[in-house]
């Protein structure tokens, strides 16, 4: 009801009104009369009951002003013993239930009742009701509210809202109030979270909830890995290895690492590989685990420790050498006791070394499953709420000006700094739209043909630039890889060959040039990421774009197909060299396994987890190095100097790109090296650590006004689309790719083509009935019938959609009606006045 | 929790649970909190009378610190209109500003809240001490007094659509409504 202090000259029309509102009526549609259902609600909530409300001198007063066109509506109740009589009630109704207490608890109990409201006057409380405490009988619900948390439809079922009492909600109270307190555990940030809210407002602050997010679901994603895929692994590993010790036990003359040998043998000269060619088992090597890390060992020991260590750092930085050897890529995922199940060998019995009961192949593919499967529920649920809200307000550029006053304000600052910046925002954002409004209003500045083609030609200029540098960025990234590495690692292969045979051993300028050479593609990658985006951003300022919003969007789509495109070129390069033909064995593995003839594709999943593994390790490297290194100086430069062009802000959108980005290599990298998920980690927390001091030490406050949900739901669509590629990429491989046979989980399978095969034969032994009905599923019987729905789904829902639109068009005219009869209804009086 | 939470009753907690959008948890922290900041002021928190919170306690608080609409916070949430909150008119303020309270709770709220005069309207002079307060104050910097008139017209002709000089709070929650960034902004974690 609103009210508004009345001039005494000013008629009163009083009359007698039924004092329903709106959500009166509408409850009584439902529940009979308005009373029983407040009643209702009163008892289920153990509101102070009151009487109903019979009192003749409640009426409602309606004024009409005729100098202000202001319709005064003033609801009148008596004030009186109500909430007396309702607090003796409730306190009667309590003291009952636990009539035998203890005299002194109840004292505090009755102090604790009269000082506060909810047991005394109070009537109503914001989740439910709003009410104006004037009128505290008469509530105006909401009818929202009434559906939040556990009420989910206002039907005729009012017992929902029963407070739930028994065992079971207890259990189900226990398990809420605890997951929220390991939900807060887990939540790294909280403090800094909301400090970092406290000073830049909730944009900066989603930045740093996003990668939190990102840093527990690769959490998540280790510990699944870990313990369905890693543990095992080296179980198995283990055990294959007591398994084949008793066995050379018994047999004299004879090694476990032999024997291990002899199996691998086997199967690398049986008819279905023939890859050893016309090597025997003396000189076979094959590329596995101990036997990897035993050869290398050989071929260091007599350099001195010093240099060991030397390389053995930068081997930990390639992913080459020990860490080949390691759990770290998926080449030596090998279940060993599989193998050797298999395996036939004429002088040994293997009977012993019985299969292993647990598949490493399967639980490479269904982990490998929940790690997706799990990353795209949190990406889409992380931002479900605040889609929902921004496809609500797709309009809310028809309210710039109500937009900026009442919306963007964060009430959540806690810093004088932070609001000072945040009001110089509101003051810069204001301006710059009131001439915007200006402008328009003043009849849309006219551009000449001149200005609009300069404006043009300048855009269309930009915009080749850009794309020229992404096809420089390919260029560079697919010759690195398909000639520079090879060629150059070849020759410098030879020169070391050559050096060690005279010198005994090789220059640490050779060693060096290797070092570059084998990071040559991870440092295109790195620093066209680094350099172009400050680029884009320099570019985007003399484009002449009318408002900064757009400038920034423009800016964010080049940054984003610049991330897209270094991950697609990373990806294109890969496929171009596992084409079996043309691949001869990489000459820059220097401990290669020695294969005769490659015909097949060799251990590409090592491979392609090497180089996927360098790229995030010099992307670590850069992001330290460039804050520690530029940034921080820079800052001090600025702080002792006080020039303003060395101070940088908080670059929020490229950020969040870069995490996006980093998150969709970590996607692909898992398949291929499943402990990158718990390098994810590290790597997650290196970003938040750089990321607050950044923001706490170094950059200063953003000037624009990040839109923190509209930006959400960007940010989580090009996430989304990143997963998608990468899940592409990954389907592809299980699908059509030929794993490898030398290596890996998938090792001499000579009967499965593909992942995929493998799968789904296993999946039929197990389950003959589910794997009939697999096929079905997959087959086109089904899948036609089942696109052909989803087609008719979409269809109905945009239909909906399109109906809802229209049904706010209507709305709106209503409102324009009822402002007409308004508006009669003020001239009448006037009428009335004048006639009176 | 431990023994500064104790003095809350289960049975309050469940009822707070139920009339609020907050936790267990949150409620049992905006309680510690609230025994803080009057442990601050000189009152023993442990008494349940002393449970309140002067203005200028209230202000004191570092959510509320630079808070530009701080006083209107206090005032609208304080029951007895005498710019006193009780615990109830705490925790009423942190459900409202919770991230799970709803939107038509927190655009009302925000409505009384910008309604400097309490006349349930949003008028010219509303709006004007609006922007005076969330831009900047400098004289050189800021919005002229023309200018701030200037954006009020604008501000009235995107939101006032029955014309009558005024925002109403069905208007208010109207265009509020289209903006998806409302509910994000229009929350204080205390």
């Amino acid at each position: 009801m609103s009210r508004r202090a009345s001039d005494q000259s000013v008629p009163t029309f009083t009359w007698d009104l039924p004092t329903y509102t709106e959500y009166e009526r509408e409850v009584e549609s439902r529940y009979g009369t308005y009373e029983e259902y407040e009643m209702e609600m009163r008892v289920r909530h153990r509101w102070p009951v009151a009487q109903p409300d019979a009192d003749p001198s409640s009426h409602v007063v309606i004024t009409v002003n005729p100098n202000e066109p202001v319709l005064v509506v003033e609801q009148r109740i008596p004030e009186g013993g109500r909430y007396a009589e309702s607090l003796a009630d409730s306190e009667a109704q309590d003291g009952s239930e636990d009539g035998d207490a203890d005299p002194a608890q109840e004292a505090k109990k009755a102090a604790l009742r009269s000082h506060n409201r909810f047991h005394g006057t109070r009537k109503c409380w914001a989740k439910y009701c709003w009410a104006d405490r004037k009128n505290p009988a008469r509530h105006s619900h909401p009818l929202e509210t009434l559906s939040s948390n556990r009420i989910k439809t206002i039907g005729k079922d009012v017992d929902l809202l029963v407070i739930p009492s028994g065992p079971t909600h207890t259990v189900i109270r226990f398990v809420r109030y605890n997951g929220e307190r390991i939900g807060r555990a887990l939540n790294f940030y909280g403090p800094i979270y909301r400090r970092i809210e406290g000073y830049y407002g909730s944009g900066v602050a989603g930045y740093v909830g996003l990668i939190n997010r990102l840093l527990l679901l690769s959490l998540f994603s280790f510990v699944l890995l870990f313990g369905l895929l890693i543990l095992p692994s080296i179980i198995n590993y283990e055990q294959f290895q007591t398994k084949i010790k008793e066995i050379s036990a018994t047999k004299p003359g004879s090694s476990p690492l032999g024997i291990e040998k002899q199996i691998l043998y086997s199967f690398a000269s049986s008819s279905a590989f023939g890859l050893v060619g016309n090597l025997t088992i003396d000189t076979y090597e094959p590329y596995l685990t101990k036997h990897h890390a035993i050869a290398l060992a050989n071929k260091n020991t007599n350099s001195s420790r010093a240099s060991q260590l030397a390389t053995a750092a930068l081997e930990l930085l390639e992913g080459t050498g020990w860490m080949e050897a390691s759990w770290m890529f998926l080449g030596q995922y090998v279940d060993q006791l599989d193998l050797a199940s298999r395996a036939v060998l004429p002088d040994l019995d293997l009977s012993t070394v019985g299969p292993s009961p647990y598949n490493l192949s399967m639980a490479f593919l269904f982990s490998m499953f929940a790690v997706l499967t799990v990353s795209v529920i949190v990406l889409i649920f992380s931002s479900g709420s605040s889609l929902k809200e921004n496809l609500k307000g797709q309009h809310s550029q028809a309210y710039p000006f109500c937009e900026a006053m009442f919306s963007t304000w964060p009430h959540s600052l806690q810093y004088e700094n932070g609001v000072e910046n945040q009001r110089m925002t509101e003051t810069s954002q204001l301006r710059s739209f009131l001439t915007i409004a200006k402008k328009r209003a003043a009849e849309r500045m006219r551009k000449t043909t001149r200005q609009k083609l300069t404006v043009f030609f300048i855009r269309f200029t930009v915009w080749f630039l850009v794309v020229a540098f992404l096809d420089v960025f390919g260029y560079l990234l697919y010759t690195s890889y398909d000639e520079w590495v090879p060629e150059n690692l070849e020759r410098i292969a030879k020169k070391a060959q050559t050096e060690t045979e005279q010198t005994g051993s090789t220059s640490s300028l050779l060693e060096a040039e290797r070092f570059v050479f084998n990071f040559l593609p991870s440092i295109i990658i790195t620093g066209f990421n680094t350099i172009l985006p400050i680029f884009l951003n320099f570019a985007s300022k003399f484009e002449r774009y009318r408002s900064t919003k757009t400038e920034l969007r423009v800016t964010l789509v080049r940054t984003i197909l610049l991330r897209l495109a270094s991950v697609a070129f990373l990806l294109m390069s890969f496929f171009r060299q596992l084409e079996p033909k043309q691949f001869t064995v990489p000459p820059y593995n220097e401990a290669i396994f020695t294969v005769a003839n490659v015909t097949t594709t060799p251990c590409f999943e090592t491979y392609v987890g090497q180089q996927i593994y360098k790229v995030l390790v010099l992307d670590v490297l850069v992001a330290v190095g460039l804050f520690a290194g530029v940034r921080v100086p820079l800052k001090i430069l600025h702080n002792v100097t006080g020039i303003e062009v060395l101070s940088f802000e908080f670059d929020l959108s490229g950020n969040i790109l870069s995490a996006i980005y980093i998150q969709c290599l970590y996607w692909l990298g898992i398949f291929f090296s499943p402990p990158l998920a718990g390098m994810a980690v590290l790597h997650f927390l290196v970003v938040a650590i750089v990321a607050q001091l950044g923001i706490f030490f170094v950059f200063s406050p953003s000037t624009k006004i990040h839109h923190s949900s509209g930006s959400d739901v960007f940010f989580t669509v090009v996430a989304l689309f990143a997963f998608f590629l990468a899940l592409l990429v990954l389907g592809f491989a299980a699908v059509k790719v030929q794993p490898s046979t030398v290596c890996g989980p998938f090792l001499f399978m000579a009967d499965y083509p593909t992942m995929y095969a493998y799968f789904m034969a296993t999946f039929k032994t197990y389950l003959a009935s589910a794997g009939f009905l697999v096929d079905v599923a997959a087959s086109s019987v089904v899948l036609f019938p089942v696109t052909v729905c989803l087609a008719v789904i979409l269809y109905y829902k945009i239909a909906t959609a399109r109906a809802k639109a229209d049904g706010i068009k209507i709305l709106k005219q209503k409102i324009e009606t009822a402002t007409a009869q308004k508006k009669f209804l003020e001239q009448k009086a006037r009428q009335l006045k004048k006639f009176s | 929790m431990g023994a500064n939470t104790s003095k809350l009753p289960d049975q309050d907690i469940r009822d707070y649970q139920d009339l609020t959008y907050l936790s267990k948890a949150e409620i049992l922290r905006a309680y510690k909190r609230m025994q803080e900041e009057v442990a601050k002021a000189g009152r023993d928190p442990h008494q349940p009378t002393n449970m309140y919170l002067t203005f200028k306690e209230f202000h004191r608080m570092k959510e509320m610190e630079f808070n530009p609409f701080a006083d209107r916070i206090c005032h609208v949430f304080s029951s007895k209109g005498d710019d006193c909150l009780t615990f109830e008119d705490f925790l009423d303020m942190v459900s409202v500003f919770s991230e799970s309270a709803s939107k038509s709770i927190k655009t009302a709220y925000a409505f009384k809240i910008y309604d400097f005069n309490d006349d349930g309207l949003l008028e010219e002079t509303d709006l004007a001490e609006l922007i005076r307060r969330i831009t900047n104050p400098s004289e050189i910097s800021g919005l002229r007094s023309d200018e701030i008139y200037e954006i009020v017209r604008f501000i009235l002709l995107e939101a006032d659509l029955d014309e009558n000089k005024y925002i109403s709070l069905t208007e208010f929650e109207l265009v509020v409504s289209k903006s998806p960034d409302f509910v994000k902004t229009f929350c204080i974690r205390f």
